[in-house]
């Protein structure tokens, strides 16, 4: 796994340079070429990474769904390595997205919080992944935590399209789409500008996921090298 | 929706979220990177334990 590990190190690197290019190239579009809203104002600018973010932390929650599914029907721990790696992927996001969300609704709303639906939903979706990493923290057993990581990584996947669809199935305070949107169309720049920075946030999730689930990999390799040598007697320090 | 009087208050709002989620990910990616870094160094140093009392490589 190390060895792999190496191998693809060269691979990981380069993605990790042409993820922080192209970051580079979407925050001096999002400040320089992108128009200012008249309404909004410069703040408005904060949906260029709030809004990736968000995207990418449904992203990394649908992996967790499908590496979940995976690890119950094959119990190949690799799946539940990659599950753990996007968990705490997503959990990073959505903090982000929940802290730059609230600091975009002050100036725009008048106030740091509201209890509508997005928000609302959103909250859920961090408590639950949260606790995710709780049990898997908190149950020693590294297959019944796999096993019980799985299904609540299957069941919390039930909110990410409550969190999605709440702006439509609810009257709420949150905007509704706007970039690919048909009418009224957002400027050229606005999406031009949208789509530089999805494709930063989405080379980012894949370059961390690929780093996280390396992490993993070692992790696991040491306990059952911990495991075997304390057998054997020869565990030292 | 309130108005948008002072645009250096304005301004303000997206200086903060920016810091912020750029602090937070730069001190995320450096933790996982400095975690990866010692964690293969204990995989290093296992391997050698094991290899010591004769426990043979499984992979």
């Amino acid at each position: 796994m190390i060895a792999s590990a190496g191998r693809n190190a060269s691979l990981s690197a380069k993605l990790g340079w042409a993820t922080l290019a192209i970051t580079v190239v979407a925050l001096l579009m999002a400040i320089f070429y992108a128009p200012t809203d008249r309404v909004q104002g410069i703040a408005q600018r904060i949906y260029y990474f709030h809004v990736p973010m968000a995207i990418v932390a449904y992203l990394s929650f649908f992996v967790v769904l499908v590496a979940s599914v995976m690890y119950l029907w094959t119990r190949d721990m690799k799946w539940d390595r990659r599950a753990r790696a996007s968990v705490e992927l997503g959990v990073v996001f959505t903090t982000l997205v929940l802290i730059t969300g609230s600091i975009w609704g002050k100036p725009i709303w008048n106030t740091w919080w509201t209890w509508d639906a997005r928000l609302t939903s959103t909250l859920v979706l961090w408590f639950i992944y949260v606790a995710y990493i709780m049990l898997r923290s908190y149950t020693p057993d590294v297959e019944r935590g796999a096993r019980f990581g799985a299904v609540l990584g299957i069941i919390g996947f039930i909110d990410v399209p409550i969190v999605h669809f709440s702006v439509t199935w609810w009257r709420t305070l949150h905007p509704g789409p706007v970039v690919l949107q048909a009418s009224p169309a957002a400027p050229p720049q606005t999406t031009e500008t949208f789509l530089v920075a999805m494709l930063a946030a989405v080379l980012f999730y894949i370059w961390l996921m690929r780093v996280r689930t390396g992490l993993e990999e070692a992790r696991d390799e040491n306990r059952e090298l911990e495991q075997e040598l304390a057998l054997r007697g020869g565990l030292y320090a | 929706m309130p108005e948008i009087a002072n645009p250096l208050e304005n301004a303000g709002y997206l200086i903060a979220a920016g810091l912020i989620t750029l602090v937070t990910l730069a001190g995320y990616v450096t933790a996982v990177i400095r975690r990866l870094a010692e964690t293969r160094a204990r995989n290093d140093e296992l391997r050698r334990q094991a290899q010591a009392i004769g426990i043979k490589e499984r992979r």
